[in-house]
């Protein structure tokens, strides 16, 4: 199958100092301090297999999200722009929608059926982690991010774990036109950022308050502003 | 809701999903803009999404309603001066961010598109097939886009 494989060199900078945990697992916590002379090519690469507790899904739509722009800019170093939990060589694509068309083995996957559609969470969390038992799996120790240290969806296959798949059945209810309904189910992903930002972590807002938002706009927050400015600028 | 955003294109965009008053941050003095438009009141809510907090909090602390709240989402490895004295005067929190998992945030959003609450379909300005990913990924260094979806 073809996937968009991002390649890099690891590369840690003289002024870096490397982690345990980064020597140990491969895993870059600060990628532009690490991952060198990035090369973003279009391969054919295996389809993936479905193992235990996996999902495989035909890839409808991805879209694109600001942490792909800088895996594909880079400084005057040549070092990548993005800073954070990186792994490669990997395949991008992190906000996705699909249709499954296997099931691994398990009792994780039972809850869907070949030919349902869905959408997935990026953050791969272990469920066993203190952090993760604790319920925040947001800050699981374990962390694997689909397109940032596992494979991701701009490619026509991808497997995911069936605990991170959720359906998008709804949405396809909203929008007559298919294709449309997979372009929308590819933006659950960054607008569960900006929900778990906005109503998780700071607790939301009272109905009737001021919003003012620093943002790129692809990023949808200016969506949950149902209240309204008050009456002297109308 | 005011929204600040850099690129032309996409201030056109948050108009078109709801905002009330939108500027380019670069154009107007964001704190002086939102300490008028809110008659000195300042925003209860600030959120953080540029991935630029050294040029961001410092407005944002500026405008701070009493109670007000900033959500840190944007990423960026910077470090960020900040005037804590703004944060006691006006009884201000400050929340980091990061990821979507758990708390029901999935199933509460795709209702939310399903039911028309949010539609993201306003925002989605470009279509690619997949073997012009890289064709993408170049247009959307532009920053002219909402959203550029890949088809495989």
């Amino acid at each position: 199958m073809k996937g968009l494989v991002l390649s890099a060199q690891w590369e840690p900078r003289s002024t870096y100092q490397v982690s345990e945990f980064e020597k140990r697992t491969g895993k870059a916590v600060e990628g532009f301090n690490i991952w060198r002379h990035p090369k973003l090519e279009m391969k054919d690469v295996p389809q993936p297999k479905p193992g235990p507790g996996e999902v495989l899904l035909k890839v409808h739509a991805c879209g694109i999200c600001g942490s792909d722009i800088h895996f594909y800019e880079h400084d005057s170093d040549d070092y990548i722009l993005y800073p954070g939990l990186t792994k490669f060589p990997a395949i991008i694509g992190h906000e996705f929608s699909g249709k499954i068309v296997e099931i691994g083995p398990g009792p994780e996957g039972k809850q869907f059926k070949v030919g349902d559609r869905v959408t997935a969470e990026e953050m791969v969390w272990c469920g066993h982690c203190r952090a993760c038992r604790d319920g925040f799996p947001n800050h699981c120790a374990n962390l694997e991010e689909i397109g940032f240290t596992i494979d991701g969806a701009m490619a026509e296959y991808i497997v995911v774990q069936a605990k991170l798949c959720w359906s998008i059945n709804s949405i396809f209810e909203r929008y007559s036109d298919e294709e449309k309904a997979w372009n929308v189910a590819a933006t659950t992903e960054p607008t569960c950022v900006a929900y778990n930002g906005i109503f998780e972590r700071a607790g939301g807002f009272r109905p009737g308050p001021t919003l003012s938002s620093m943002v790129p706009v692809r990023s949808v927050w200016v969506r949950f502003s149902s209240p309204r400015l008050p009456a002297q600028l109308r | 809701m005011i929204a600040f955003e850099v690129s032309a294109p996409r201030r056109e965009l948050a108009k078109k999903v709801g905002a009330d008053a939108v500027y380019d941050p670069l154009e107007v003095s964001p704190s002086e803009v939102v300490m008028d438009l809110t008659r000195g009141a300042g925003a209860d809510m600030s959120v953080e999404a540029a991935g630029a907090p050294d040029k961001t909090i410092p407005e944002m602390e500026k405008t701070l309603a009493i109670n007000g709240k900033i959500a840190q989402i944007g990423r960026a490895a910077t470090r960020v001066p900040m005037y804590l004295e703004s944060f006691q005067v006006r009884r201000g929190q400050l929340f980091g961010a990061q990821g979507h998992s758990g708390h029901a945030i999935f199933p509460s959003v795709i209702r939310m598109m399903g039911s028309g609450l949010i539609d993201n379909s306003k925002i989605i300005t470009s279509t690619f097939p997949l073997d012009q990913a890289l064709n993408a990924l170049e247009k959307a260094t532009k920053r002219e886009d909402g959203k550029i979806i890949i088809k495989p």
